[in-house]
């Protein structure tokens, strides 16, 4: 039986892999891919966030569809139903992400759901609507809120470790299965 | 020599097939949850809507802060009521109802008895602000009766529900707090 004597993975040298991202790619004699820290922190990150935005929308039902009314995207008689399931659909995301369970679907909903968020944000902010995000807390404030640029900004952000993710898991897997490493 | 199994079908699943299928199963997760728990919570929300959505149930009950529009349009006409505009100043002079005043929220504790100087106590103010959760409506309303202001209601959705009336309206900054 063939020994594996090399445990430390290494750069990548096959032709025809060059590229930014081939470069941040490293493997070992197994096949495995070398970049599991930051694929997992990924997955953390996100997992939590959408954890702690679930939270306050699962145990005050009635505030979150007052946010969505305010958001004015939705017809009024959707707000309610909305309500009740996108929080449990961000729970379930949450915990996905954190157990690193069903990956593919629960990357593509993280990133749909996150590009849905900012460009209701975007949206709303072109046409001048005053509306308090109601992503981690529902209590409608009074107008002494951060400016939505504030929250445009942070939803921005949590994209990066979703598109990251969503690289990692369609991308990045398709050139593996290319090379035939598996 | 690779010593790796033969791949089974399963193995073999595309990332986007399992997506599709994974995507469809969560979604349907959350759905039976959420219908569930909402059911079984005191707190659970109807997920049928009955009522005119820019009605709120509470308004002209007896006792209620809330009045009807009807009312509002009477007491308008016959200059029986003054009324304030919960909005910010940007708002307010984007569009406001003719002859309203403007008393953010925010401005409650500063603006109040320069907006109202020549208001009696007892006279009947109606706050309003936009979209049927607006609570600043509510709340302005709130702060004017601890401030000595009794007869003091609120016309829910108010901006919305006057225009779409074709009630009287008007623009800038007349009657703003300066």
């Amino acid at each position: 039986m063939e020994k594996n004597q090399d445990r430390k993975p290494k750069k990548l040298d096959n032709p025809g892999q060059e590229g930014f991202v081939s470069s941040c790619m490293i493997k070992d004699t197994q096949g495995r891919y070398g970049i599991r820290p930051l694929f997992i922190t990924a997955r953390l990150l996100l997992g939590i966030v959408f954890l702690y935005a679930s939270f306050d929308k699962i145990l005050h039902p009635a505030a979150f569809a007052d946010v969505i009314v305010n958001y004015r995207i939705l017809p009024d008689v959707m707000a309610n139903l909305t309500a009740v399931v996108l929080p449990w659909l961000e729970f379930f995301l949450g915990m996905a992400l954190l157990i690193g369970f069903w990956l593919p679907g629960a990357v593509f909903l993280c990133n749909l759901l996150l590009i849905t968020f900012l460009g209701t944000l975007l949206f709303n902010l072109a046409r001048g609507l005053d509306v308090y995000c109601g992503c981690f807390d529902t209590t409608i404030r009074d107008g002494s809120h951060a400016p939505m640029a504030w929250y445009v900004i942070r939803d921005g952000l949590f994209l990066v470790p979703g598109f990251y993710l969503f690289l990692h898991t369609f991308i990045l897997k398709r050139k593996q299965d290319r090379t035939g490493l598996s | 020599m690779s010593d790796e199994p033969a791949t089974s079908v399963k193995e073999k699943e595309t990332p986007g097939r399992r997506m599709l299928w994974q995507s469809g199963v969560l979604i349907v997760f959350a759905i039976i949850t959420g219908l569930l728990i909402n059911q079984v919570r005191t707190d659970g929300l109807a997920l049928v809507a009955t009522a005119d959505p820019d009605v709120s149930n509470e308004e002209g009950a007896a006792g209620s802060l809330l009045l009807t529009l009807e009312e509002a349009r009477r007491l308008f006409i016959e200059k029986e009521a003054v009324f304030l505009d919960a909005r910010s100043p940007k708002y307010y002079e984007k569009g406001h109802l003719a002859g309203a005043r403007s008393l953010p929220l925010e401005a409650v504790e500063t603006k109040t008895f320069e907006v109202l100087a020549d208001v009696p106590r007892d006279a009947a103010l109606i706050t309003y602000c936009d979209g049927k959760n607006c609570v600043l409506a509510k709340r302005l309303a709130t702060t004017l009766r601890e401030m000595g202001f009794q007869n003091v209601r609120v016309l829910a959705n108010g901006w919305t529900r006057w225009v779409k009336m074709g009630l009287p309206t008007e623009k800038g900054s007349t009657g703003n707090a300066s």
